[in-house]
């Protein structure tokens, strides 16, 4: 299919975020909500967007995520490729690759599901990354940590949440992953931290929520 | 509350539903949150705990009118 390729007409955000100061964007992860953050993104005018996965879309996929029926099978950074296309105009860098160590800047955005691939990626941050946020679900609770890497405060702050294996995490049983809302709130808090760090140098080290109860704790 | 006792917060925050806050009375000397927890009957292994926004473990000194939380360990994606 021929995908047209029109300059978004961004006026109704105006005065709320200039496409313009959008730096790049790597994530890592094309899951619910690694999905939702893409396609979020490069809607607000994210222009350079990077993402690793290495999965391919299966059938549980689809309610939490941004992929279409017609994916299945396909792999997820290339579905993606094509669903942000579609709907921006952007294309995005897709990486069908586990990420193992490649080189990391400007912000980058955290979307996996093992401790490890976070110990992982939070070894290879390098003084180019402006900020690192890493969102985590469990179930109904959201948990969402915004970390600039030469802060300190920030750093020790984070470390003591990650120093733990997958094993000494919360178990997620069948059933339990999670639902569309929050992963697209998940996407919605990544995005708005993209925004006002951006925009002013803000953002909430550490977010959580109860999504469904709509409890802000 | 006796003299000898101080009262905190604990709030407790599942994977569903609503977060549950208590008030917790604990003896006012060498009380560390893994004693506070403890005592207060709430299950601590494998959560993240913070006292008043802080990052914090089981040895961490809790003093009068300490906020503390428990948190699953989400790390879904």
């Amino acid at each position: 299919m021929q995908v047209l390729n029109p300059a978004l007409n961004f006026s109704h955000q105006d005065e709320i975020f200039d496409p313009a100061i959008a730096r790049s964007l790597t994530i890592i992860g094309a899951g619910s909500i690694g999905s939702c953050v893409a396609l979020v993104a490069a809607k607000m005018g994210v222009s350079k967007i990077i993402i690793y996965d290495e999965d391919s879309v299966e059938s549980h996929n689809i309610p939490m995520s941004a992929y279409r029926i017609c994916d299945l099978g396909v792999r997820k950074v290339q579905a993606l490729k094509e669903i942000i296309k579609e709907h921006s105009g952007t294309d995005i860098v897709a990486i069908p690759e586990m990420y193992t160590g490649q080189r990391l800047r400007d912000t980058v955005v955290l979307c996996v599901d093992t401790m490890e691939a976070r110990q992982l990626v939070f070894s290879k941050i390098n003084p180019l990354v402006d900020l690192l946020i890493d969102t985590r679900l469990a179930q109904e609770y959201l948990s969402v940590f915004a970390i600039e890497p030469t802060n300190k405060f920030d750093v020790d702050f984070y470390k003591h949440f990650l120093a733990y294996s997958t094993e000494e995490a919360a178990r997620i049983d069948c059933g339990t992953h999670g639902i569309a809302p929050i992963s697209m709130r998940a996407a919605s808090v990544v995005c708005a931290n993209l925004i006002n760090f951006w925009k002013n140098g803000k953002k909430e080290m550490h977010y959580e929520e109860l999504c469904i109860a709509l409890q802000r704790v | 509350m006796k003299d000898d006792e101080m009262e905190v917060t604990v709030q407790v925050r599942p994977t569903q539903g609503h977060a549950a806050s208590k008030k917790v009375k604990v003896n006012k000397t060498g009380a560390s949150l893994g004693q506070v927890l403890d005592e207060a009957g709430i299950d601590h292994k494998r959560k993240d705990l913070k006292v008043d926004g802080q990052p914090a473990n089981q040895n961490t000194h809790v003093g009068p009118g300490a906020k503390i939380t428990v948190s699953e360990r989400a790390r879904g994606s």
